[in-house]
């Protein structure tokens, strides 16, 4: 007897539907396609019924659209016929972390010794990366001893962002030769965007933005997207930017993420476990893309990091990031700083001066 | 890339001396108390992280700045 034939996708190209049009997400490979909500449709009838049941929904003449559906999807390696579908369960969705921190951001503004203590603290929370944003000039000892505290601890990479002008590139090959956790220099300030490569493992490149405070962060576009597992996983059940993140402002305030109102304690008298331990700590972690407005409709929610510091209405924790400025029921994307329905968030947060110099690049 | 499918793995888990068995990826992110037809192997993907600047080591961007 001849089994019915079915085609599963992979389970790791997953889809999200959005309200315009939907996503096909590669997780192993990283990479997405764009496909039609009518398709996506389809693709969900394909997991129940066989080809020759989802032909027979059809009419005679819309059939060779199915076939060259199917032939779509199987070029692009995206699934396979099969006449066994229960021996392709569904990918487990669950996101587990053994540390208690996974990253983390320190902003400096001057040198301050009681930063010393920081790398310590964030390899007793388990942390593996972290981001270090001088938004001034600090010198080359204090981010030689700085750095000298991330060794032997569990923290696997170190990002620095530090005024264009602050190394010169002989430093620069020496700070990472002595720091093999160095992954990533970015220099702002910088004449243009420029990329001066790589140096072992460590990426190197200037950029025209001038950084002049935590304000400049919370952007929203595609070059921040990042598609894998990890963070496909994560983004099912937390909130991406903010899980399990720790970080001291450029006054040693430790907070959630910087750029966000509420303290808990100062990095002077108080340690990044107690923060920790403060009931209201966590509160944004569980605030998944699912439960944000516009966000819960977007293709790209699991592919993005989520923002809430600066957001559209600064009453509504749960409203779309301010500087956001894609329309997932047009799927368009349009420059965030000129619409006029977030002028008056940008007016909230101070903004105007920053957007005034973005406009202008 | 090749594909590491995830599917390949349960497969063979399923049909140890099948003639359906394919070639097994190399990493494992969980591979315990697996259950016929009700478990889900998940890999680590070892090249994800290559040619991206903010998610180097890391999976996702620290910050958006």
């Amino acid at each position: 007897m001849r089994l019915p034939i079915y085609y599963r996708m992979f389970s790791d190209c997953i889809l999200v539907k959005g309200a315009a049009r939907s996503l096909i997400c590669d997780i192993q490979r990283g990479t997405y396609a764009f496909i039609e909500n009518d398709i996506y449709d389809l693709i969900g009838e394909l997991e129940k019924c066989s080809i020759e049941e989802i032909k027979s929904n059809f009419p005679q003449s819309e059939h060779l659209i199915i076939e060259n559906f199917l032939a779509y999807l199987n070029a692009n390696d995206f699934g396979f016929y099969t006449s066994h579908p229960e021996r392709f369960p569904i990918l487990n969705l669950e996101w587990k972390s053994p540390s208690p921190i996974t990253n983390s951001i320190i902003d400096i503004n001057k040198v301050d010794r009681h930063y010393l203590s920081i790398p310590k603290q964030l390899n007793q929370l388990g942390c593996k990366a972290v981001q270090i944003r001088c938004f001034a000039m600090l010198g080359l000892h204090f981010m030689e001893e700085l750095l000298s505290k991330t060794k032997d601890t569990k923290i696997e990479s170190v990002q620095i962002i530090y005024p264009v002008g602050g190394f010169d590139l002989q430093q620069i090959e020496e700070l990472i030769d002595n720091h093999e956790r160095l992954v990533s220099i970015v220099l702002f300030g910088a004449s243009e965007d420029k990329n001066l490569g790589s140096y072992r493992k460590c990426s190197v490149i200037e950029i025209a933005e001038n950084l002049i405070d935590m304000s400049c962060c919370g952007k929203i576009n595609k070059s921040f997207f990042a598609l894998n597992i990890d963070l496909f996983t994560e983004s099912q059940h937390h909130n991406t930017c903010l899980n399990r993140k720790i970080s001291i402002d450029a006054e040693g305030n430790i907070k959630n993420c910087p750029s966000m109102p509420q303290s808990f304690g100062n990095i002077k008298d108080t340690t990044l476990q107690e923060a920790l331990d403060h009931p209201d700590f966590k509160k944004y972690w569980n605030i998944n893309k699912d439960k944000i407005h516009v966000c819960k409709d977007c293709e790209f929610r699991h592919i993005c990091t989520d923002c809430r510091a600066y957001v559209e209405d600064p009453e509504d924790i749960l409203s779309k990031p301010l500087k956001c400025g894609y329309n997932p029921y047009t799927g368009v994307w349009e420059e965030w700083s000129t619409n006029p329905l977030k002028q008056k968030a940008i007016e909230f947060y101070g903004m105007q001066d920053l957007v005034k110099e973005d406009t202008r690049r | 890339m090749k594909r590491n499918n995830c599917n390949q793995v349960n497969l063979d888990i399923q049909n140890p001396e099948g003639k359906d068995r394919k070639k097994l990826p190399v990493l494992f992110q969980k591979l315990t108390k697996l259950e016929k037809g009700k478990n889900t192997v998940r890999l680590i993907d070892c090249d994800f992280y290559q040619g991206k600047l903010f998610v180097q080591n890391f999976y996702k961007p620290i910050s958006k700045i």
